[in-house]
C-alpha cells in the first residue's frame, strides 16, 4: 500500500507558514536560531496563546496549519516526537522548586512540562478522541513517531495520520544543552515540522522511513529495501552540521555528485530538526526546484523524482525517501 | 492484530519487591511498599508517605554487575530500566534464544533525578543533562541488553507503558524486529512529588483506591517490562496478548472527564480487538490512582462498559505500589501476566467505602484457582490519554 504526504507545515529560522521556501538566507548573529513566530492567533485563541509555552504554541499552530492544507478537520491519529520536550515550563517549575526550596510552586508549569502536552493539547482544541502518541528519542524522537504512523496506516486503522517533530531553545535550555556532546560544534535552533500522512492519493509519495543505529550504513542495501539504487536518487537532503562534517563523509562520498540540500547551518541543530529536512524534499518534489542558496554543491536540480533525506547524530541514523506520484 | 502476540519474559522492581517472584509474593500476603521516605532528598521527608524502591543507586549497579565506581553516570531511572528489563530479557532468552529485539520504554520525566540535584547548583559544566533526555534510559537498556537495532521512548505520562506495548506489537507484526521489549519506568524526583503536591492530589496516609474517602495517590518508582514474541516463532510462552487501544478524552490536560469517555473508549476498543466477551474478563488491574477524579471518572466508564451490577472482579494494585508514573503501565501488566500464570486475583488494600455515585466495590480478598483467563489492565495519564490492554491465558 502507498502512503503520501498530503500536507506539511514547517516553522524556522528561516520559514514559517508558507507556500515556498526563502532565495535568500537570514543570518544571525545570535548565540543560536530562533524560529520566525507566525501569526499564532490565527490558530489558537489569545487566552490559551498567553498560557502556552513556545514549544506548545510552536507545535499547536504548525499541526493546526498542516490540517488545514489538507483540508481534515479531525485526523485519525496524533503522533507527535519531541527530543526535549517542554523544556520551557520544565525549567520554569525546577527553578522554583528549587530557589524557593519545595514551597509550593506554580502547577500550571508542572501540567505544561509533561512532553505529551502538546498531543494533548491539539486533542482538546480538535475534540479529537483519537490514538495519541508522543515519541521522545533524542534525535529519532520525530523519525519514531512517523515509523509508527507509517505502521497504522499500513494496518488500516487509519487514513489520515497528523504527524510531526518540534522542540523549543529558550535561553535557559541554550546555556544548559550547549555542551552536550551531541551539540558541540553545531549552531543551535529550535521548530519543527508536520504532515499529513495518508493513504489517499496525493503527489508526494512517502516510501518509508529507516531507523540505522550503527558506526555504518550501507546505503545501497537501504536503498534497495525500497526499491531503489542510488542512481534514483535525484536529491539528497543531509544534516551536515558544517561543511566536512565527519559523520557524513561517507554519506558524501556516496552522494557528491547529486544535488546536495542542506540546512542545519541555517536553522540550526535540534532533536526533531530532520522533521524540516523531510519539508524540505516534500517542497522539492512539489516545487520541481529548490532556491539555490539551500544547496551545498550548487549542483542544478533536475527532474526531482526521488529524494532520500538522511541525518547522522553520533551514529543514530535515519534515512527517509519520498517520489513523485 | 495480523499475527498472535504472546508474552515470553516479564521483569519488574517497585517498592514491594525487586523481581517479578518478590512482586508476587507481596502482592499474595497484601504487604504494601509504601512508606515513610528514606531515600529521596526533599523537605517533605516527614510528610509524605512514597512507593520507594529500597535499595541504592550503588546497590542497583551491583545488581547489574556494573561496576559502583561508574554508578554517577548513570540515572537512577536508567537503573532501574535496566534491572527489570534485563529480568524479562533474560527470561525469553533463556527459553526461546537469541533474536533481533528492539527496545521500546517510556518514562515521563527521564533523568530528572539526576537533573534536579545539580541544576542551578553548577556553573559551566551542564555534562551532567547528558542523562536528561527521556531517550537516555532506553538506550541504556539497549546497550546493557546488546540490543541496539532499534530503541526509543514514549512519554504520553502515565499510560505510557501500554503505549510502548502497542509500539512494539506493530514493530512485530511488520517484522521490523523478532523481539521487543516494552514497558515503563520512572525514578522518584523532587519534581513529580512537588508537582503532584501543587496539584494537590497526594495522600499523606496511605491511598485508598475507589474508596469513598479517597484523598489521593501515593507517589512510587520502579520499572515493569515484558517481552512479546510471535506466537508461531516460540517454544513457550506465559500469556497471550490478545487486545489494546488507545484513545484520547479530550476534555482536560490533567483531568479525567466526568462520564470516562476516553476510559471508555479505550476499554471498548481493546475488547473489540480482542474478541472477548465483556462478559469474558475475569479480572481488571485498574488505573485506580487514589484521586478522587480518576477513580470516578473510570468506575464511571467501568459501569457503563459492564453495566451497573456487572463488573467483573477489580482491584488497583497501586495500593501496594504506589503510583510509579510511566513504570506503572508496565508494573501492571507484569501483574497482569501473573494473575494468569498463578491464577491469582489481587486483593484492593485500604478500601472501606464504596464511592456513592458508582455502588463499586473492589475485590478485597486473595482469590485462588477462580480460574483467571482475561485480564485487562488500564492506564491513564496527563493530556487525556488513556490505554488499556487485555491479555489471556
Amino acid at each position: 500500500m502507498a502512503l503520501y504526504i498530503k500536507s506539511s507545515d514547517c516553522i524556522s529560522a528561516q520559514a514559517t507558514f508558507g507556500s515556498y521556501l526563502p532565495e535568500e538566507l537570514i543570518n544571525t548573529d545570535a548565540s543560536f536560531y530562533n524560529c520566525i513566530k507566525p501569526e499564532y492567533k490565527k490558530y489558537i485563541s489569545p487566552k490559551l496563546l498567553r498560557r502556552m509555552s513556545p514549544i506548545i504554541r510552536n507545535g499547536v499552530s504548525c499541526s493546526l496549519s498542516a490540517l488545514q492544507n489538507a483540508e481534515i478537520d479531525n485526523p485519525d491519529a496524533i503522533i507527535v516526537g519531541t527530543a526535549l520536550g517542554c523544556i520551557k515550563d520544565t525549567t520554569s517549575f525546577l527553578t522554583q522548586l528549587i530557589e524557593d526550596n519545595e514551597a509550593l510552586p506554580n502547577p500550571t508549569h508542572f501540567i505544561q512540562s509533561t512532553h505529551n502536552t502538546i498531543a494533548g493539547q491539539l486533542a482538546l482544541l480538535l475534540k479529537c478522541s483519537n490514538y495519541n502518541f508522543t515519541f521522545s528519542q533524542m534525535h529519532n524522537s520525530f523519525e519514531c513517531a512517523l515509523l509508527d504512523a507509517q505502521l497504522l496506516l499500513l494496518d488500516n486503522e487509519a487514513k489520515n495520520v497528523l504527524v510531526g517533530g518540534v522542540d523549543e531553545l529558550t535561553e535557559t535550555s541554550y546555556e544548559l544543552i550547549k555542551d552536550l556532546e551531541c551539540y558541540k560544534d553545531a549552531k543551535l535552533g529550535e521548530g519543527g515540522a508536520f504532515f499529513v500522512l495518508s493513504s489517499d492519493e496525493s503527489e508526494v509519495v512517502f516510501k518509508g522511513v529507516s531507523i540505522i543505529n550503527s558506526s555504518q550504513c550501507d546505503f545501497n542495501d537501504e536503498l534497495q529495501k525500497y526499491g531503489l539504487s542510488i542512481d534514483d536518487i535525484d536529491l539528497v537532503v543531509a544534516g551536515d552540521k558544517f561543511e566536512d562534517d565527519p559523520s557524513y563523509s561517507d554519506f558524501h562520498k556516496t552522494f557528491a555528485e547529486k544535488p546536495y540540500l542542506w540546512y542545519k547551518p541555517f536553522v540550526g541543530e535540534f532533536g526533531t530538526v530532520s522533521s524540516i529536512a523531510l519539508y524540505l524534499g516534500v517542497k522539492a518534489i512539489e516545487d520541481q526546484s529548490i532556491p539555490a542558496c539551500w544547496t551545498k554543491n550548487k549542483a542544478k536540480i533536475e527532474a526531482c523524482n526521488n529524494v532520500l533525506i538522511y541525518n547522522n547524530v553520533g551514529g543514530e541514523q535515519s534515512l527517509m525517501l519520498l517520489s513523485i506520484n | 492484530m495480523s499475527d498472535t502476540i504472546v508474552v515470553t519474559g516479564i521483569g519488574v522492581i517497585c517498592s514491594i519487591g525487586t523481581n517479578a517472584q518478590e512482586c508476587f509474593t507481596s502482592l499474595v500476603n497484601e504487604q504494601s511498599g509504601i512508606d515513610s521516605i528514606q531515600y529521596l532528598e526533599t523537605v517533605h521527608k516527614d510528610k509524605f508517605k512514597l512507593g520507594e524502591v529500597k535499595r541504592s543507586n550503588a546497590e542497583l549497579a551491583t545488581m547489574l554487575d556494573l561496576p559502583v565506581s561508574n554508578v554517577h553516570k548513570y540515572s537512577r531511572t536508567a537503573l532501574l530500566a535496566m534491572v527489570s528489563a534485563n529480568e524479562a530479557f533474560k527470561m525469553a532468552v533463556s527459553v526461546n534464544g537469541e533474536k533481533t529485539t528492539g527496545i521500546v520504554s517510556s518514562t515521563t520525566v527521564g533523568g530528572m533525578d539526576v537533573t534536579e540535584k545539580r541544576f542551578l547548583k553548577e556553573t559551566g559544566d551542564n555534562s551532567y543533562l547528558q542523562t536528561h533526555p527521556c531517550g537516555d534510559s532506553s538506550k541504556e537498556i539497549a546497550k546493557y541488553l546488546n540490543s541496539t537495532d532499534y530503541y526509543t521512548t514514549l512519554n504520553t505520562a502515565c499510560s505510557s507503558g501500554t503505549n510502548a506495548l502497542i509500539h512494539g506489537v506493530r514493530l512485530l507484526n511488520h517484522g521490523i524486529v523478532d523481539r521487543v521489549v516494552v514497558g515503563g519506568v520512572d525514578a522518584l524526583t523532587k519534581f513529580t512529588l512537588n508537582g503532584f503536591n501543587s496539584l494537590m492530589i497526594l495522600d499523606e496516609d496511605y491511598c485508598k483506591p475507589f474508596d469513598a474517602d479517597r484523598k489521593g495517590l501515593n507517589l512510587a518508582e520502579g520499572g515493569g517490562y515484558l517481552v512479546l514474541e510471535r506466537k508461531n516463532e516460540v517454544e513457550k510462552y506465559l500469556c497471550q496478548l490478545r487486545g489494546f487501544a488507545n484513545a484520547n478524552d479530550a476534555y482536560h490536560q490533567t483531568a479525567s472527564s466526568p462520564n470516562g469517555d476516553g476510559a471508555f473508549k479505550s476499554m471498548s476498543e481493546a475488547l473489540k480487538m480482542s474478541g472477548i466477551k465483556a462478559s469474558s474478563i475475569d479480572y481488571i488491574n485498574v488505573h485506580g490512582t487514589g484521586t478522587q477524579n480518576n477513580d470516578l471518572s473510570e468506575g464511571v466508564a467501568l459501569n457503563r462498559l459492564f453495566g451497573e451490577g456487572k463488573v467483573p472482579s477489580f482491584s488497583s494494585t497501586k495500593s501496594y505500589t504506589g503510583h510509579t508514573l510511566a513504570g506503572a503501565a508496565g508494573i501492571e501488566a507484569v501483574f497482569s501476566v501473573l494473575s494468569i500464570i498463578n491464577d491469582v486475583i489481587y486483593p484492593n488494600l485500604n478500601f472501606s467505602r464504596p464511592i456513592e455515585e458508582l455502588k463499586l466495590v473492589p475485590n478485597t480478598k486473595l482469590i485462588k484457582n477462580g480460574g483467571v483467563k482475561n485480564v485487562m489492565s488500564n492506564s491513564f495519564g496527563f493530556g487525556g490519554n488513556n490505554s488499556t490492554v487485555i491479555f489471556s491465558k
